[in-house]
This record gives C-alpha cells, sequence and structure tokens, in this order.
C-alpha cells in the first residue's frame, strides 16, 4: 500500500494533460481514446488531421485520419468530438478520437498522444479529475472512491466480475496462508518464553514452497489470461527479403505491408489482427534483423528485436532457395525455448535447404514448407499457430483462474521472489525476524493486488492459535 | 504555587514524566494519592521481555530512569531469545519490588526542581481551552500551563474476586472517582478496559525440592547503557505446571468467575489471559507452566506467574493448591481481576498531548496501554514535550523507524487499542532489524544528550563501542580456526555442519547458527566485545544485506511521511471519499498522508484523493467543487 501510495503525491498534476483509451481492452467494432486537459486540442491537432478543415464545434463529430506527425504514416480514420471546459466529461478542456476497434491501434494512437505531450492517465484518473471539477456529484462520487476497483476497466466490469471475485478469494487464501506462517515466527520471537511449539524449519520451508507453487501457477497463467483477454502476439522474423511481409499480406488477406525485392523495406513494426479459431492474433511484421549501417533501419532493427521479445509466438521465415547464412543461423538462435513455426519459404523455386539444414542451425520449433507467391501452405500454417495457441494456452481446462493484467503478474513476481528468498533463509535455519521479513514481503506484494494490508491480523493469528500468556 | 509542569501518577508513566521535565530545567509538581506507593509494581516483579526490553533500553538511551533503577534492584537478569537473531533478542529482570520503590522515591525527592506531593486531583482547571492546573480533593489548587495525567488503572477502579466487587486503584488503594467524570463533561471519549493479577504465596510453604530451578545469566545483562557492571547477587526463579487435576478445578467453578458470569464486560489482553482462559479455550492443552518468581530480597512473597485469576478465594485456594510443589502453599494475597476507565488515545496529537485541551497530556495505562514499560516510555515522551512546551518549543516525535516507542505513540494516536489493552510486541515493528536493543543508544542518545537528559559520556561510550567493534572485526578476519574435535563437537552442538580445513573466524561467523560468543570459543580466545558490541558485530557480518533492504524501505515510507496534511484542510470537503472516511480523517486530523494511511478504513484510493485535494488546493489557491 504504501508503495502504490508512495509515488502518487509527487506524480498527480492537475495541470497537464491525459490521454488514455476510454473504451474496454479487446476487440471492438470502434475504440475511444480520451484526452483531456488544456493541452488537449492542440494534441489532437498534431496527430489527427480533419477531411473537411473546417474548424471544430464543440459537441459536433467530424471525420479526419490519424498520422504519425513524425514519419507521417497513415494510422488510421477516425471521428473525433471535442467538448471544451468546463462543459466536458472532466470539467477540463476533452477530444474523444473514436477510432477503429482493437488493443494494439488503440495502444498506437495513445502513444501518438503521448509523443505529443500528453501523459498516461492514472487508473480512474479522468473520475477524479471529474470531481475534483465538480462535475460529478457525492453520490457518483462515492461510486469511484475506491480506485483500486476503478483500476477494472469499467466496461470490462461487469463481463469478469465473477473472475475478478474469484481471483481476489484466490489471493486473499494465499495471503491468509502466508499471515499463518508469519504467525508461527512471531509466536517464536515474541512468545518464546511461554513454551509454544515451534514449527522446524523444513516445515515452513516446505509451506513456503507449497505456497510459492500455487502462486507461481496464477503468475504463469499471465500469458493465458492475456491470450484469452486481447489476443496473442506473433512476431514474423526473418532475414531481410525472404518474404514476412508477403506472409503478412496472405495471413490477412490485404496488402498491409509494402512488398518490394528490395531487403529492408519494412522498417518499422507493422502489427495488424486476424481470428484463428476462437483466438486473437496481432500479427507483426519486424523489419529484418540483420546487421546495418543505416541509421533508420538500425532503430526499426532494435524495434524488431524487443517486439520479438515480447511476442508469445515465433513465426520464423526462411529462405528455402538460398543457402543457410549466419544470419538465418541469428533468426534460429532466436527461436529456441519458444512456441512458434518455422517457415521454409519459397518452394517455388529449386529447393537449397532441407528441414533437416534449419534443425541443424539450432531450430526446433515445426517446420513447413512454405509458398508465399503461391499461397501454398497457408492452411497448414493456420493449423500450426492454432497449435501454437493451444499449446500457449497451457493444458488448463475450463474456466481455470487466469490473470491478465501486468500489475497482477508484477504483483505476484515480487511475491515469488520473496517467497523464495524466505525459502532460502528458512532452509539455511537463519533467525525466525529474517524469515518473517520476506514473508511479510510476500504478503504485502499479494496484499497491494487485492488491496489489503494489515499487519494486526498477524497477532490475530497468533492469538488464535497459541495460548499465549504465561 | 505556580509550576512549568504538573505530573498526576507516580506510577511508571509519571516518575519518567516527572523525572524528564524537572531534568530539562521545568519547575514541576508530582501528585500522587499515596506516598508510599510511588514505582509500584501492581502486578508481576519483573521489568523487560521481548518488546517491552527494547523500549526499557529506548527509555534508557534518551536519559530516562526505569533502566539504571531495575540494574540497581534486581535480583535476577536474563537475556532472552539468545538464539535468534540479534533484532529480537531482549532482556529481562526480576525486581526486588520494595527496594525499586525506595530507589525511585529516593531519586524523585532528590531531584532539582521536582516537589512531589500526595493529593488526591479531582478536576482539571480549564480556561479556553488550554489547561491551567488541578484541583484536589480537599480544594488546593496547583496552578501549571501544562498537566501529565498518568492515572494508571485507578479511574473507576472496580475490583473483582469471584461474585464480590469493590472500588479501588488496584487492591489496597482508593480509586479516583472523580476524576473519569471529569473527563467525559470535558468531552474525551472514555472507555473501560479489564485486566488481571496472580495471587501471592508465602514462598515458606512452596516445596522448590521437585522443581525445576530458573537461574538468572552469568554474568547478568545490565539494562542501562550507563551501567558497568551488576554487583549485586542474584535468586533463582522455579518453574512448575498446572495439570489435569487443577483444570478439573477451574472447569468446575468457571460460572463462579465474574469474566464467565457476565459481570464483567470489558475485554482483556489476549496476551495475559487469566488461568481460567487458558483452560477454557485453550482444552485440549494438558498443562500450563508456572514461574515461581520471588517478588524481592526481605519479603518471603513469591508471585506465581501465569496463574492470574478472578476467580473466588476458596477455588484460587484449591487451584493453587492442586499443582505440584505448591501443596502445602498459603495464599498472602488474592488474585483479582480490575477494571477501569481509560481514554480513547486516538484523541492525543503524537507528541501525547491532547487535541481537545491544550497543556493537556496523558501518559500510560489511561491510554489504554499495559505494562509497566509501555507506560514509562510514554511518561517520558509526555514529560519531555509538556517541558518543551512550557518553554514553547516544538515537541519531540520519534518516528515509527526510529524507534519502538515511536511506533508505540504512532499505533495508539492512529488506531487506537482495537479493543485490549495494548502492549508492545516485535512484531508490530515495520523495521526490527534496524530498531535493536543493542543500538537504541545509536539511535536515540543524541537526543537525549540535546535535551539535557544524558551528559556527553553517551557519545563517548558510542565512539569506544565503534572502534571496539571495528577492532574485533579485524581480529576476526585475522584468526584461523583449526578443525580439531572440540571445535567439530562445538559445531556438532550448534546443528552446524562440521568443517573440513581450518578457516577464519569470520567465515564462521557468517553462519547463521553461529554467534559470536561460540566462534570465540572456538578460537580459543579471550572474547573482546560485551553484549551490544557483539550484537553489532553479528549484524554487520551475518545480516548486512537484509539490514540494507530494510533501509530502503525505510527510505519509501519516509516519503509518505514527509508529506504534511496541512492544518488548513477540511477533510469534509475533499470530494470523492465517502461519508464515513471524511468522519475518520476529520477526528483524528492525520499529520501526514503516511499516517492517514495508516488508520483503520482509510483505502489507499482515499489517500490518493487526499493528495490531490491538497496538490490541487495548493495550485489554485481554490477549486470549484
Amino acid at each position: 500500500m504504501i508503495e502504490e501510495n508512495s509515488a502518487l503525491p509527487g506524480k498527480m498534476y492537475v495541470e497537464d494533460t491525459i490521454v488514455a483509451p476510454a473504451t474496454a481492452a479487446g476487440t471492438g467494432a470502434v475504440a475511444i481514446v480520451r484526452l483531456s486537459g488544456p493541452a488537449s486540442f492542440e494534441i489532437l491537432r498534431q496527430i489527427w488531421v480533419s477531411r473537411n478543415k473546417a474548424t471544430l464545434e464543440p459537441r459536433r463529430l467530424y471525420l479526419g485520419d490519424v498520422f504519425d506527425p513524425e514519419t507521417h504514416v497513415h494510422i488510421d480514420r477516425a471521428m473525433v468530438v471535442c467538448f471544451s471546459k468546463p462543459h466536458s466529461l472532466t470539467g477540463e478542456d476533452v477530444a474523444e478520437l473514436q477510432c477503429h476497434g482493437g488493443h494494439y491501434l488503440v495502444g498506437r494512437i495513445t502513444s501518438l498522444a503521448t509523443r505529443c505531450g500528453a501523459r498516461m492517465a492514472e487508473p480512474g484518473e479522468f473520475t477524479r479529475r471529474a470531481f475534483l471539477n465538480g462535475r460529478i456529484g457525492l453520490t457518483e462520487a462515492e461510486a469511484v472512491t475506491d480506485l483500486v476497483e476503478a483500476r477494472v476497466e469499467s466496461a470490462l466490469k461487469q463481463a469478469i466480475s465473477h473472475l475478478t471475485g474469484a481471483l481476489t478469494e484466490k489471493l486473499s487464501g494465499m495471503r491468509r496462508a502466508l499471515v499463518s506462517i508469519r504467525a508461527h515466527l512471531e509466536a517464536e520471537i515474541d512468545f518464546s518464553d511461554e513454551g509454544i511449539q515451534i514449527r522446524s524449519r523444513s516445515e515452513i520451508a516446505s509451506s513456503i514452497e507449497r505456497l510459492s507453487l500455487d502462486v507461481a501457477i496464477l503468475h504463469d497463467s499471465f500469458r493465458r489470461g492475456r491470450l484469452m483477454r486481447v489476443g496473442a502476439r506473433v512476431a514474423i522474423v526473418g532475414k531481410p527479403n525472404v518474404g514476412k511481409s508477403s506472409i503478412l499480406n496472405l495471413l490477412l488477406g490485404t496488402d498491409r505491408a509494402i512488398v518490394t525485392a528490395i531487403p529492408g523495406t519494412t522498417r518499422d513494426v507493422i502489427e495488424d489482427s486476424m481470428q484463428v479459431g476462437p483466438y486473437q492474433l496481432v500479427l507483426q511484421d519486424t523489419a529484418g534483423i540483420r546487421e546495418s549501417m543505416d541509421e533508420v533501419e538500425k532503430i526499426g532493427i532494435d524495434r524488431s528485436r524487443r517486439s520479438l521479445e515480447e511476442a508469445d509466438i515465433v513465426l520464423a521465415v526462411f529462405d528455402g532457395s538460398q543457402p543457410l547464412t549466419d544470419e538465418d543461423a541469428a533468426i534460429a538462435h532466436y527461436t529456441k525455448h519458444r512456441i512458434g513455426v518455422a517457415l521454409l519459404n519459397k518452394n517455388d523455386l529449386a529447393a537449397e535447404v532441407q528441414p533437416h539444414d534449419l534443425n541443424a542451425i539450432g531450430v526446433e520449433i515445426p517446420i513447413l514448407s512454405f509458398s508465399a507467391l503461391r499461397a501454398d501452405g497457408i492452411e497448414n500454417l493456420k493449423c500450426e499457430l492454432l497449435r501454437a495457441l493451444e499449446s500457449l494456452r497451457g493444458p488448463s481446462q475450463g474456466e481455470e483462474l487466469a490473470i491478465s493484467r501486468e500489475r497482477h503478474r508484477d504483483g505476484l513476481a515480487r511475491a515469488l521472489e520473496a517467497l523464495a528468498a524466505a525459502r532460502q533463509s528458512a532452509l539455511q535455519s537463519m533467525p525466525p525476524e529474517i524469515i518473517a521479513l520476506d514473508v511479510t514481503l510476500a504478503a504485502d506484494a499479494l496484499g497491494q493486488i487485492t488491496g489489503e494490508v494489515h499487519t494486526e491480523d498477524v497477532l490475530d493469528a497468533v492469538f488464535r492459535e497459541f495460548c499465549i500468556g504465561k | 504555587m505556580q509550576y512549568d509542569v504538573i505530573i498526576v501518577g507516580a506510577g511508571h508513566a509519571g516518575i519518567e514524566a516527572s523525572l524528564a521535565a524537572a531534568r530539562m530545567g521545568a519547575k514541576t509538581l508530582m501528585l500522587t494519592l499515596n506516598l508510599d506507593h510511588i514505582g509500584q509494581m501492581s502486578c508481576n516483579p519483573a521489568i523487560g521481555g521481548i518488546g517491552k526490553g527494547h523500549l526499557v533500553r529506548e527509555i534508557d538511551a534518551l536519559g530516562g530512569e526505569m533502566g539504571v533503577a531495575i540494574d540497581e534492584t534486581g535480583i535476577q537478569f536474563r537475556f532472552l531469545n539468545t538464539r535468534k537473531g540479534p533484532a529480537v533478542r531482549a532482556r529481562r529482570a526480576q525486581a526486588d519490588k520494595a527496594a525499586y520503590r525506595s530507589r525511585m522515591k529516593r531519586v524523585l525527592e532528590t531531584t532539582l526542581n521536582l516537589h512531589v506531593r500526595q493529593a488526591s486531583v479531582e478536576r482539571l482547571i480549564i480556561e479556553d481551552g488550554a489547561v491551567r492546573g488541578v484541583e484536589s480533593q480537599i480544594g488546593e489548587v496547583f496552578e501549571a500551563p501544562t498537566v501529565v495525567l498518568t492515572t494508571g488503572t485507578f479511574l473507576k477502579g472496580l475490583v473483582h474476586v469471584g461474585e464480590k466487587h469493590f472500588s479501588a486503584g488496584r487492591v489496597g488503594d482508593f480509586a479516583a472517582m472523580g476524576l473519569s467524570d471529569h473527563l467525559r463533561e470535558l468531552g474525551f471519549r472514555v472507555g473501560r478496559l479489564k485486566t488481571g493479577t496472580c495471587p501471592r504465596l508465602d514462598g515458606r510453604t512452596i516445596d522448590y525440592s521437585r522443581l525445576e530451578v530458573q537461574p538468572g545469566d552469568e554474568p547478568p545483562p545490565p539494562f542501562s547503557f550507563r551501567t558497568k557492571r551488576i554487583k549485586q547477587s542474584q535468586l533463582p526463579c522455579h518453574l512448575t505446571f498446572t495439570n489435569a487435576r487443577t483444570h478439573e478445578v477451574i472447569r468446575a467453578n468457571i460460572n463462579r468467575s465474574p469474566m464467565y458470569s457476565g459481570t464483567i464486560q470489558s475485554r482483556g489482553p489476549r496476551y495475559c489471559p487469566s488461568v481460567e482462559d487458558k483452560v477454557m479455550r485453550f482444552a485440549d492443552k494438558e498443562r500450563h507452566q508456572i514461574f515461581l518468581e520471588p517478588e524481592g530480597r526481605d519479603t518471603v512473597e513469591v508471585y506465581p506467574n501465569g496463574l492470574s485469576t478472578s476467580l473466588p478465594l476458596d477455588v484460587q485456594v484449591a487451584m493453587v493448591r492442586s499443582i505440584e510443589g505448591l501443596e502445602q502453599a498459603e495464599i498472602m494475597r488474592h488474585g483479582y481481576a480490575i477494571e477501569y476507565d481509560f481514554s480513547d488515545p486516538t484523541q492525543l496529537q503524537p507528541s501525547l498531548e491532547t487535541k481537545l485541551v491544550r497543556g493537556l497530556f496523558f501518559a500510560g495505562q489511561i491510554n489504554g496501554t499495559t505494562g509497566y514499560e509501555e507506560a514509562a516510555a510514554q511518561g517520558l515522551m509526555a514529560g519531555i514535550n509538556s517541558a518543551l512546551q512550557a518553554r514553547s518549543e516544538p515537541a519531540l516525535i520519534l518516528r515509527r523507524d526510529e524507534a519502538y516507542i515511536g511506533v508505540m505513540i504512532d499505533d495508539l494516536v492512529t488506531r487506537g487499542i482495537g479493543g485490549e489493552p495494548y502492549r508492545m510486541f516485535t512484531s508490530r515493528a515495520e523495521y526490527r532489524l534496524v530498531l535493536r536493543e543493542d543500538n537504541a543508544d545509536r539511535r536515540l542518545s543524541a537526543i537525549g544528550e540535546r535535551l539535557g537528559l544524558l551528559d556527553n559520556a553517551a557519545m563517548l561510550r558510542m565512539r569506544s563501542k565503534t572502534e571496539a567493534v571495528a577492532a574485533e572485526l579485524a581480529r576476526m578476519r585475522s584468526v584461523v580456526v583449526a578443525e580439531t574435535p572440540r571445535n567439530q563437537l562445538i559445531l556438532a552442538e550448534m546443528d552446524s555442519s562440521p568443517m573440513t580445513q581450518s578457516v577464519r573466524a569470520f567465515e564462521l561467523l557468517k553462519r547463521p547458527e553461529l554467534s559470536y560468543a561460540t566462534v570465540i570459543r572456538m578460537t580459543g580466545l579471550e572474547a573482546g566485545l560485551d553484549f551490544d558490541q557483539a550484537a553489532e558485530l553479528e549484524i554487520e557480518v551475518k545480516y548486512d544485506g537484509y539490514v540494507k533492504r530494510q533501509t530502503e524501505a525505510i527510505e519509501r515510507f519516509r516519503r509518505l511521511e514527509d508529506a504534511p496534511i496541512p492544518e488548513w484542510v477540511d477533510f469534509g470537503s475533499v470530494t470523492g471519499l465517502s461519508t464515513e472516511v471524511k468522519e475518520r480523517l476529520s477526528n483524528l486530523r492525520p499529520r501526514s498522508l503516511g499516517q492517514a494511511a495508516r488508520m483503520p478504513g482509510i483505502t489507499p484510493a482515499a489517500v490518493s484523493l487526499l493528495a490531490v485535494h491538497i496538490k490541487a488546493k495548493r495550485n489554485r489557491g481554490s477549486i470549484a467543487i
């Protein structure tokens, strides 16, 4: 709790301009990106150009286009409506961009706004500004008092409420288990002269380990959880000019990426989404990963690396018509321990490379022979992608609990780290207050997810479980 | 008569308050109901213990009296938790009650600027929301701009034994009947608590021959940083246990206990239950330990620690005589429960001054705490702060990362006592690796010196401590310990893995299970450090990484702590807060966002709203709501 709050007092600037998606994450026909603050209109003008060039009147809808102000790349077509202060949701100047739905597009537009000087809104910050400026009354304000709840996007709230309840229940249960472990340690410290049955260190270590497993399972459900909620990211990688962009276009059924025979044409990460089975897939066509002297291309290559690291699934493309190079070997290396598919492209030409050659350079993911030119193997590829998605989803069945928020994953990661340290201390027979230190950290990390951080309950547990008092 | 500070009460809180104020130069008056009972230990004859011992060390490091007094008059001294880490080790001493009392009385009577009088205070004199003095039962008026109330269990004290009950401050003393009604009239929220004590036995009728002896440590560890060595001899305690027959006696008569018959409604402390509570609540436990503690050198009275009870006297006798070694024991005083009034401590500022009446301070059991040590620590702070206020200086407030005293007072004024008497536990301190009893001097003695409660000898002692630890660390790095059969045996004794070759003493010291004393034994050298210095050395060698982590956590904690909530904040006008939260904040008026965050029922969200509100108001001067 302390940690979460500690950054707030310095961070809140009512005077600056904030931006955030106003619609729920996920796929929908339309999504809204909302700007609020004195620079809202100025920022809007930088990233969006009206089709009929007219001056914008408040509360009227205008059609226009979103451009990247630096590269002038066309991003999307979008409707815009403006509200002048104080007649707006927040009481400040507000601009709302209605763009096409899709998590990544919305993220892109939001990041354009932040590049132009807006700040990502804190959870619940629009609401907070609204009641600071007297735009919402007491009843409404009371309903949003608990920002912890406001963190769950309102539109999703209902749909996932059962999930949230179950998650809270699960986290509280794990926290209670930690409180009980700590109670034993504290009783050993504060009531050592009262003849209390002390738990052995190995016993404590094994209860910590059991709990760690639970925490780890929940932590690892992040990919699955996100997969269900926002889809999976697929990075298409390969050395320049192996046909990555053609494959992207083929999968999407459009001419999304520019296809030329000049290596290095795709300099930024291009992405778009498609549906495979029940899943949403976000395809990211990356700039070819190679050593380059070209500054712009270098930046693109860096982004590719990052996109590759963050991706859930790797689609590695190799040119089957030419001997494998060091660059191919480097790509093969990136596929190690990853979920994905390798494509041996250009099977319309004379084959220079056989699947076992790919195995020889370290490719361990399934290999498909493919021709982007003839669209040969596309159904097989979709099948392989579906299989990759299933393995990403994991062996779980039905409605098993999964987290999908980074805040949750980070809290669980902190808890795991602290639990590992606590277990280590217990095994090394460290004194109880040292073990308790990390057990407390772990409990607080879980408590921060659910919003409950109390110290009294440790004492309560002590008095419940032990007969204290000489 | 005009004074700077008036202290009402001469228990453990009153003593520290009076001495601190007088030693800081304030003209101080101490008023007590009974001059013969100054510094009385109403319950067990012991000082210290885990958590409580930490408080005594801090009182001493600030220049208080309790540590020196117990060192001079104690009859047994022990170190607790020695097999655990240095952060939770603590001292405990058995007191000679009468010697402790007369020593305290002598010090009070010989302290400059301090006047001691017997009087029963019935009313406070208050003008324009500020205290002006006190008035006694017989109409005497004493004037001062600051008054400290340390009334213990005396406010409307009601003693229970079985079905019988009567008014008393404790058995043998009158209760203060008028004062708590007067506090209620002034607008204080006053509640009721319960505690209890054991019967006292005639030591000559106890058969010690079959009982386990519990001797003190040799050499006895002193409480005070100022005590070089404890010279007096030590007396042993003895250990016995309740048994099935004891439990049977209790169960057969449980309906005659005022706690179970419903006569007593208020709650007692869960960590200090009566023996009937223990038997009823933990029915599957076959026996409970009873420590037989002598009450002094010049008395035969023995305190059977663990036998606190309010059962009728005939049951007390039967219960006692069912216990091994006590078959012939005679009860000299009966055990009893006592109910008393306390004032909700959330009505206090962190200086212990009441929010309702300027210049009025509360310290000790009146704030709902329990224990001599908790009382003394508050008394010391109230004494210091009343003297500071009398000379118009800002109050001394210890933070949670500075002292257990800071933890306790912050808990009291921020969260209240939560329904049962408040006692110190190490688990209440978030930063206990840093708040150790060995380093209380490093944390607090500079403050004590600045206030004039300590002379500069404290600073010199700390310097020589630093040098000694550094020198010993260098020695441990150079001395080699050989893998002799004797050393392997010592390792086996400590559950430590055997050595495979000779190593430096420093390497052995890194093992969590090996203390400095053990390693020194293995080197065959003379110990170069005393208890506290050894603790510092061990912390440095074994737990440095953990201490660093805690220090980082403290820095994060301070960021919120250092974000003040200005006086002008009107909690009622913070939009977005629920009515209940607004009410809580308005009542308590937290001073920092950190304190607000620790209040019960205040969510992180509420704290953020408050932060935004303050920021917005600052930026704009005013905001439209």
